[in-house]
């Protein structure tokens, strides 16, 4: 098995089973829980989905946690019949790091690999809590020969919802060193905070005027490892608005994306900065599939298709998208009149992008069709609409690329105990910031029914799946 | 796995009476106008059907044949008028009427989307 692992689950989830395995007690327990798998092209997630707690009588607990086989048939019933993986998680309360495993507990997990794979054709995952400082630790089993299972750490496990928490496992993900380029960042919110967002593997899909600025903070910041979508050559209408692009990049032929990723190598600060240019949209599903891989996800991009595409991936597979947009009105006479550019930011206990109106759905199947890049089409289309509008400025693409970053920023450090709104809006002239106050979904909203649901959750509307 | 896509769309369809024929993503079917300027004509109608129905409501629709180039059911932020179809071209149209409000919709199906449909044809 190559590759690497990880778990998330939403904030609700992790509260549930906190409550559970943090008796006040003191004394260690344990539960099972159902995942759903999330496979991109290195890693594989397991997305948290239903807690099962025991039943009266099914597990015992004297100072150390035991369960009985009834407690772990039932759990491998219920998922056969709902095509889920299962987790089984216990808890250490005097620990306080990630954990490894006892030889207690890696009997006690390796004792119900075969019959878990047997059953639902999807390892086991094993999940600790440390209670001391709520720090989870989790492993995937594989078998490596007939009979014998062995059990890999995962890079991480994410808790996502307002905010998004990871865990790292200090062995497989190591922090990143704040080298003496990094200091003056690291100082400004801490070397455990700079810990925290720097091992993040970010996706940048849309290598344009506003992603290019967006993986060029994060090369700066000190993050390790971006992943960047795009499919685009450059042209020479791109040369007022795009960072590091030159006439000859146009002359050339160039891909956004690889003077994106190979400029933002030149700028990273942490040794070691990966940035990975895939030169399809996150249409094509291979594409999709490199986007399960990472943490979170900015969407730089200003079309429907993609933009449902991605709403699809926060949901179904717990991985927080930033989204931004930048509007321009004219006077009749063709001046300025005002330019706003705000950002939303989504997944699980969020407003999506549909129902925040950041993309038209009736506006996706047309993209799907191939309409938009029919110009018979765009000119058909009335004189105000979104998709006729062309301009946009440098500077306002440099004030909504930070704007998105400082929402990363939001999400994962809570400055001043704040986490990311939904919706931020700035308005030019009037020089006016708006954070608008949090919404929820239309009530029948397609994307709040499928989150953790990962591959169970549906076509995610790409080309092929 | 849910059913999804093109096959979701045609069993549905079928089921509401349709005799459908599918052709790749496309589902096709013999249609009576239900009213409107076109009431009563007969018309061969295809629907091309996103991956991910029903997240996604499909585009709109296209039928041959065609009838004169008139401004069609208006619906803020799309064209006025017709287009050649995406299927049958100059002998017949393409209606890029998607659905306005899918994602608000409490059952999002076939017989949903077909009321739109006729809410369409009968506001031409």
């Amino acid at each position: 098995m190559t590759g690497s692992f990880s778990v998330a689950m939403t904030e609700a989830t992790d509260l549930t089973l906190r409550q559970h395995l943090s008796g006040s007690d003191g004394q260690e327990d344990l539960c099972f829980a159902l995942y759903h798998p999330s496979r991109g092209v290195q890693r594989f997630s397991s997305l948290l989905a239903e807690v099962i707690g025991p039943r009266s009588g099914e597990r015992q607990v004297h100072g150390t946690a035991s369960f009985n086989a009834a407690y772990f048939e039932r759990v491998l019933d219920l998922a056969i019949s709902r095509g889920t993986g299962i987790a089984f998680l216990h808890s250490h309360p005097q620990a306080s790091d990630w954990q490894c495993m006892s030889e207690t507990d890696r009997l006690a997990e390796a004792g119900m690999t075969g019959a878990t794979m047997a059953a639902t054709g999807l390892p086991l995952v094993g999940l600790t809590l440390s209670g001391r400082s709520g720090v989870w630790s989790a492993r995937h089993w594989h078998r490596v020969e007939p009979r014998i299972w062995e059990h890999r750490d995962c890079d991480s496990v994410r808790v996502v919802g307002r905010c998004l928490t990871s865990h790292f496992c200090p062995l497989v993900k190591p922090a990143p060193p704040v080298s003496p380029g990094l200091v003056r960042t690291a100082h400004a919110w801490s070397a455990a905070v700079q810990s925290q967002l720097t091992r993040i593997r970010v996706g940048v899909v849309g290598l344009g005027s506003v992603g290019a600025l967006v993986i060029e903070q994060l090369a700066r910041m000190g993050f390790s490892e971006v992943l960047a979508f795009d499919f685009d050559a450059l042209e020479e209408h791109n040369l007022d608005r795009t960072l590091h692009a030159y006439p000859e990049n146009v002359k050339a032929g160039d891909l956004k994306v690889s003077l994106a990723a190979r400029s933002s190598m030149r700028a990273a600060v942490t040794p070691g900065f990966k940035a990975l240019p895939i030169s399809c949209g996150i249409q094509d599903i291979s594409a999709y599939r490199r986007a399960l891989d990472c943490d979170v996800v900015f969407s730089c991009v200003d079309r429907p298709w993609p933009r449902s595409i991605l709403n699809h991936l926060a949901y179904a597979n717990l991985i927080p998208v930033i989204d931004g947009g930048i509007d321009v009105s004219q006077t009749p006479s063709g001046g300025l009149r005002s330019a706003d550019w705000g950002t939303f930011v989504v997944g699980p206990s969020r407003r999506c992008l549909e129902c925040a109106g950041q993309y038209d759905a009736g506006l996706v199947s047309v993209e799907q069709g191939g309409d938009l890049d029919d110009p018979a089409y765009i000119e058909s289309l009335p004189e105000e609409h979104s998709l006729r509008k062309r301009q946009n400025v440098f500077s306002f693409s440099m004030a909504l690329a930070a704007m998105e970053v400082m929402k990363l920023v939001q999400l994962v450090a809570r400055p001043a105990g704040d986490t990311a709104p939904d919706e931020e809006r700035y308005v030019f002239p009037a020089g006016n910031v708006e954070q608008l106050p949090v919404d929820t979904c239309e009530r029948h909203c397609s994307f709040q029914e499928i989150v953790g649901r990962g591959e169970n959750g549906g076509h995610p509307g790409t080309t092929t799946f | 796995m849910m059913s999804q896509g093109v096959q979701a769309f045609a069993s549905q369809l079928g089921r509401l009476g349709y005799q459908i024929e599918i052709d790749g993503d496309w589902v096709i079917f013999e249609y009576t106008v239900p009213g409107g300027t076109y009431a009563g004509r007969m018309v061969t109608k295809g629907i091309r059907v996103p991956p991910n129905f029903p997240a996604t409501t499909p585009h709109g629709i296209d039928f041959t044949p065609r009838f004169e180039n008139r401004p069609i059911n208006q619906n803020a932020g799309h064209p006025e008028r017709s287009h050649p179809s995406r299927r049958w071209g100059n002998e017949g149209e393409h209606w890029s009427r998607p659905h306005p409000g899918w994602n608000a919709e409490p059952k999002k199906d076939v017989a949903t989307y077909m009321a739109h449909v006729a809410e369409l044809w009968m506001t031409t």
